[in-house]
């Protein structure tokens, strides 16, 4: 019975153990499942409770598990530069969403936005903001370059790095162009010029 | 200056710099050391173990236990030692500390 006991308990440690990431199981499932059945040995033999020592066990393996998932989900998302190409596109999202606004006239944000019938000083400040949000995207996609190059070099960079960060950054760069152009001329003819006709 | 070690790294160091010891010693002598107060479990000492290893403190020496061919042994590096004898010195430092604070103004631990 406690050979059984201890078999059960082994396989169910085993298959809590297949619960680490891929990496981490190669390194150390065998040395975890010897280290658990040294722990359980010791605890029959000198007549410890061996329900606490499991119950504590799993409570250990739980937040382990956890930890090491989040920590390799991270190192993947770092290593990744699809990950901060999409994260610097992203960047664009709060100036959409201030566009729609302004755009459908979305209450009660847009009176916040613009009081009045003209540009206002807020609006001024939050387009700014959202621009310079674009340029800060830039810089988020080519984090793995800027990185890389620094730890590697810029030969042994994948080119997948180069192409999406290169790319995204390149797009953020000449949408930030387009539109801070667009905007200011905007604003000059019809804020200060006053050209009649022009919003 | 250098971050203070955790808990688990510390001791973990301080289990191996008597000699090398595969995963359940290490897990007795932590438990042993601290009095009972840091007992560790596979899960967190493996998690320490591995972040260890790729900070170059600790490294596998493979299978030393004749008796019994499955245990894998772990060993302190030069960089585990360093980072060892950096933090007992952070750690004299502070208990001299300690020292120099009048005793009336410390609350008794209790």
């Amino acid at each position: 019975m406690p050979r059984e006991a201890r078999k059960r308990w082994h396989a169910a440690f085993a298959s809590a153990v297949r619960l680490y990431p891929r990496a981490f199981r190669t390194r150390h499932s065998r040395a975890m499942e010897d280290a658990f059945l040294d722990s359980y040995d010791a605890h029959v033999s000198e007549g410890r409770s061996v329900s606490r020592m499991l119950l504590h066990t799993g409570m250990d393996l739980l937040s382990s598990i956890v930890r090491e998932r989040s920590a390799a989900a991270v190192a993947s998302v770092r290593g990744s530069p699809l990950a901060f190409a999409l994260l610097g596109l992203m960047h664009v999202a709060p100036l959409l969403l201030l566009n729609a606004v302004v755009g459908a006239r979305i209450e009660p944000l847009f009176s916040l936005i613009r009081p009045g019938s003209r540009t206002s000083p807020q609006e001024l400040v939050v387009l700014s903001l959202a621009l310079v949000l674009i340029l800060v995207g830039a810089l988020v996609a080519v984090t793995p370059l800027r990185r890389g190059g620094r730890r590697q070099g810029p030969r042994e960079l994948g080119a997948a790095a180069v192409v999406l960060g290169g790319t995204s950054a390149a797009l953020l760069v000449a949408l930030f162009v387009a539109l801070a152009a667009a905007f200011g001329s905007e604003i000059v003819r019809c804020d200060i010029l006053d050209v009649p006709n022009c919003d | 200056m250098p971050k203070p070690l955790t808990p688990a790294v510390f001791h973990i160091l301080v289990a191996l710099a008597d000699g090398d010891l595969h995963g359940y010693a290490i897990m007795k002598r932590v438990e042993t050391d601290s009095d009972g107060a840091l007992t560790m479990g596979p899960g967190t000492l493996y998690g320490a173990l591995n972040r260890m290893m790729d900070a170059g403190l600790v490294r596998e020496t493979g299978v030393q236990d004749v008796a019994d061919q499955r245990r894998i042994h772990y060993t302190l590096t030069d960089a585990g030692r360093v980072a060892l004898s950096v933090e007992v010195a952070r750690l004299r430092q502070a208990v001299a500390l300690t020292r120099s604070i009048p005793a009336r103004t410390v609350p008794r631990a209790t």
